[in-house]
């Protein structure tokens, strides 16, 4: 079985357009910020030390930590609507995102109050929202039987249900926290890039890499899913492993997001559905298109959240769900009409 | 080749939804599955398009156990159309075609893809809709893009040299009279080149027109099973629809008031 489909010359210039729209937000980026770099200077080679500093060691992992987060909550949305044949699954609502929430959260209080010594100093927070991802993908794999079990109703019920249970934790946690652990918390939970350093975004770097990879392989398969389950199953279609493959890489790499950045919503829901708007629903197409729309919006959110109140910065979480959630509501008006 | 079952049955509920089946779909014939509601012919379809197993007794695609052939193996030896296909997204008309493409090396053969949707959807006048989202289309539509898929899934354009089987629960519901007469008489000329088909039908008259073989069902069992003429008599049929049904000889006219 052939693993893409064809692409149609427009879906071709769609993705072209959009691949060259994130380079150049990732150029701007670069350059702009609360401390300016001109670019002029990098290319004469007269650029000073802390300039240099900046751009390579602050600046550039968080650029491309946003560039690859973008990227996975595109795509994990656009693989999840499909493999749910729902226009309105995402990341969020597996329950994953909350899991790696619950496991931030815990380090962010337990670290300080009780473990001062066992510090794992600026691992923690991500280890801990790593373990927690991880719980939740083995929850929902004992519960639905290997994902196999089942329909996709009974995948998102359990989802919602894991969600409640992650939120009930955090609210807990923010009940017996400290004030500044609070505010620490609540940043973190309203999605921040700042803190990208090398030696942290690279593993987060690999497992979303591989994790694309893997979604791209099924991309065709996606498509047959689309006919209902049995139908893909009769056209040579191994449905249970494209559920498997599908769920993993997406708890993976959604994993891996949560735990550098925070939550970021939306993205994920709305993305999808403007690439499927704009070229055509085939996977081939939506997924690569996904990521690359994904990655461009998220850069452009980080930066303007970066400039709008310099020297400060908005939780980026915030400046996404704020565009996020009107585009929403609209969606779900226009399927109503539909 | 052919698909053949053995003594195959199928337990649902702890009833038997399905027993002591037997028989053969052989290459070059349309088949007929005709019964009542809930006599157990979606069922047996399902079975045979290996979506379930059977409780009891066994089902070969040609001289293997339908159980040994891999997934991908078993969408290049038959397709299955369901009477229920609801698509998710706004897919095209060509794309949904092309979603019955399964194994590009063997159909193709210096042919392209292309040439292949557009070759079936010119014999399912699908011509002008190629690239219309199927959701767009009347359900008669609809149903006639979902047929021209299973084709594709098995379709060879001179004669069958592979074995190719389509297995289709009431492929013609939704379609008008002039309609489900062009389709039918199109899987005809299919099975003429050495197609072997299946069709699960309600219109006794055109079953007996176009059905080389009738398999009649009622509750689970084989009543009868032999050409149009053998089966399709005014007893087997009343006893089995509970109604009194006459059948009248040369050309078979099946009337029921």
């Amino acid at each position: 079985m052939r693993i893409y489909q064809h692409l149609k010359p427009r879906q071709i210039s769609i993705l072209a357009i959009l691949g060259v729209v994130s380079m150049v937000t990732v150029i701007l980026s670069l350059l702009f910020g609360a401390f300016s770099i001109p670019v002029l200077k990098i290319f004469s080679g007269s650029a000073t030390p802390l300039q240099i500093e900046i751009l390579s060691q602050i600046r550039g992992p968080r650029v491309i930590l946003t560039l690859f987060v973008g990227a996975a909550l595109g795509i994990s949305g656009a693989a999840l609507q499909g493999l749910f044949r729902n226009p309105l699954a995402d990341p969020g609502l597996i329950g994953v995102s909350a899991g790696a929430a619950l496991g931030a959260v815990l380090a962010i209080i337990f670290s300080t109050n009780f473990l001062p010594n066992m510090s794992l100093g600026v691992y923690a927070v991500p280890l801990s929202a790593t373990v927690g991802a991880g719980v939740v993908i083995a929850l929902l794999f004992i519960l639905t039987r290997g994902f196999t079990q089942a329909g996709v109703t009974y995948m998102l019920l359990v989802g919602i249900a894991v969600n409640a249970l992650a939120t009930v934790g955090i609210g807990l946690l923010t009940f017996i926290s400290t004030d500044s652990q609070l505010r620490g918390l609540t940043f973190w939970l309203m999605g921040s890039f700042g803190g990208a350093r090398w030696s942290l975004i690279i593993p987060a770097i690999l497992v979303i890499s591989l994790a694309i990879g893997c979604m791209l392989a099924y991309s065709r398969r996606l498509d047959l899913m689309q006919l209902g389950e049995n139908e893909a199953r009769r056209l040579g279609v191994n449905v249970s492993r494209v559920k498997i493959i599908i769920i993993l890489s997406s708890a993976f790499m959604i994993g891996a997001s949560v735990s550098l950045s925070g939550i970021i919503g939306f993205v994920g829901l709305v993305v999808p559905h403007l690439v499927r708007l704009i070229g055509g629903p085939n996977h081939t197409y939506l997924l690569v298109g996904s990521a690359l729309l994904g990655s461009g919006i998220m850069v452009v959110a980080d930066l303007t959240s970066r400039i709008v109140i310099q020297p400060a910065e908005l939780p980026v979480g915030l400046a996404t769900s704020a565009l996020g959630a009107p585009f929403f509501l609209w969606l779900v008006l226009r399927l109503k009409k539909s | 080749m052919s698909i053949v079952t053995s003594n195959m049955s199928f337990i649902r509920n702890s009833e038997f939804a399905l027993r002591n089946i037997n028989l053969t779909m052989n290459e070059g014939e349309i088949l007929a599955l005709v019964g009542p509601n809930g006599s157990g012919k979606s069922t047996l379809m399902s079975l045979l398009a290996g979506d379930i197993r059977p409780t009891g007794g066994r089902i070969d695609y040609g001289d293997t156990p339908l159980e040994t052939w891999d997934l991908s193996e078993r969408a290049t030896y038959r397709s299955m159309m369901s009477q229920q296909h609801v698509v998710a997204y706004d897919f095209t008309v060509r794309e949904i075609i092309e979603m019955g493409i399964v194994h590009a090396e063997d159909i193709v053969k210096g042919r392209s893809y292309s040439t292949v949707v557009h070759n079936i959807a010119e014999m399912f006048e699908l011509t002008k809709v190629l690239d219309h989202s199927i959701r767009a289309l009347s359900g008669g539509g609809q149903q006639r893009v979902h047929l021209a898929r299973a084709l594709a899934q098995v379709w060879q354009e001179d004669n069958y040299k592979d074995p190719k089987f389509m297995l289709l629960d009431e492929p013609t519901s939704n379609l008008d009279l002039a309609h489900e007469v062009k389709t039918l008489s199109l899987l005809k000329n299919e099975v003429r080149k050495g197609l072997g088909v299946m069709l699960i039908l309600h219109d006794l008259n055109l079953t007996a027109h176009f059905a080389d073989k009738v398999v009649l069902l009622k509750n689970g069992e084989i009543v009868d099973q032999g050409s149009a003429d053998e089966v399709l008599t005014s007893e087997s049929l009343t006893a089995v629809y509970g109604l009194s049904i006459n059948v009248s000889q040369g050309p078979l006219r099946v009337t029921h008031f």
